[in-house]
């Protein structure tokens, strides 16, 4: 059970740093995603970076002390934000582009949220009955380095992919310019 | 092992900075047109005739799978694609020529070492073509047993040989290597 404990905490981890650090390189999107949700355009910029400061502050509780209640709380607190600005999303008459995982995502604010918000409280009552005790150094540095390893991994598939998409356009942009007149 | 999860994490982001790079240029193709993307050809009433209808040759109505490529000399792709084959029609591949004159086709096979045969037809007319309603060259028709499939255009070599038909064989020698074993 503990196992499946530290693996949720990690998979929470991963969303989390996944999401920060997407808003780290690109904080644009989302401060219009606040600005659609009718936050004052003074206070978006300070809202975006307040929460992109509480999700990769929560990232690292999650790896370091994932059942602590401060984490615990940190997670509910960030669930429950989500899940309140899907709903106020669906209320609205114009359709809110997330922005939540960065520039590439296509997905609105609204059921999404809403619906995630269950299986973030599952999580965190799974934490909270497992109740593991913190890791020590090296396991934590491990669990971090298993983080940081995963998400790299997931991007370099994209990576990979565009890059070759690129080559396959490069080329056959390679065979028809041949032919074009100059 | 924290700078490991340190150095991982700044991968992730530096990833995330080349795919947007790979976006951008992506962008910037698609706005010059350049998109290594075909497009399917709606073929309406031609799709499930058989390819002789049309004065294709007969024996593509008996044929389990190929590709028809239409051609002409007054397009550019059509001239890559023909440079791209060397001489050679690989196994499943079909052409159609389509020429302003015979002088033009002529001049269109010998520039690309072709020679007509079973399966590269000229239509110096475009009478092939205008039966099936086909106006934009290149592009290639799907044969499946016998009768028309579908069709797409045909914007690069490269995808040319992805919708060639491959047949799966065994490996040959493979049969005669293990005989050979059986008997010592």
């Amino acid at each position: 059970m503990e196992i499946v404990a530290t693996a949720v905490a990690l998979t929470l981890a991963v969303v989390l740093f996944w999401a920060g650090l997407e808003k780290v390189r690109h904080l644009t999107p989302f401060v219009s995603t606040l600005r659609q949700m009718g936050i004052p355009a003074g206070g978006a910029q300070p809202a975006a970076l307040v929460l992109l400061g509480a999700e990769l502050g929560v990232a690292v509780g999650l790896v370091l002390r994932p059942a602590s209640a401060m984490t615990l709380t940190a997670v509910l607190s960030l669930a429950g934000a989500f899940a309140v600005s899907g709903l106020i999303a669906l209320r609205r008459k114009q359709t809110v582009r997330c922005g939540c995982f960065g520039p590439y995502g296509n997905g609105y604010l609204g059921m999404n949220q809403i619906a995630a918000f269950p299986l973030w409280v599952g999580a965190v009552a799974l934490l909270w009955v497992q109740g593991t005790p913190p890791p020590s150094g090296l396991r934590a540095a491990s669990a971090l380095a298993a983080v940081g390893l995963t998400l790299a991994a997931l991007r370099a598939v994209h990576a990979v992919r565009a890059a070759h998409e690129a080559r396959g356009d490069r080329r056959s942009a390679d065979e028809m310019l041949v032919w074009l007149p100059r | 092992m924290v700078a490991v999860g340190v150095l991982a994490l700044a991968v992730f982001v530096l990833f995330g900075v080349v795919i947007e790079l790979y976006r951008d240029v992506r962008q910037l193709r698609d706005i010059a047109g350049v998109l290594d993307r075909p497009l399917d050809v709606d073929i309406g009433e031609v799709a499930g005739t058989p390819p002789s209808r049309y004065g294709l040759p007969h024996a593509l109505d008996s044929v389990a799978s190929a590709v028809v490529l239409f051609l002409s000399d007054r397009c550019g792709t059509c001239h890559a694609l023909a440079d791209g084959l060397k001489g050679h029609l690989p196994p499943g591949l079909w052409i159609v020529l389509e020429a302003r004159s015979p002088d033009g086709a002529a001049q269109f096979l010998a520039s690309h070492e072709l020679t007509p045969n079973g399966r590269l037809s000229v239509d110096v007319a475009g009478q092939i073509a205008q039966r099936m309603g086909l106006r934009t060259t290149p592009v290639g028709f799907r044969v499946e047993n016998g009768r028309l499939a579908g069709a797409t255009t045909v914007p690069s070599r490269r995808y040319l040989s992805s919708i060639l038909p491959n047949s799966v064989r065994l490996e040959p020698g493979a049969i005669s290597a293990a005989n050979e074993r059986m008997s010592v």
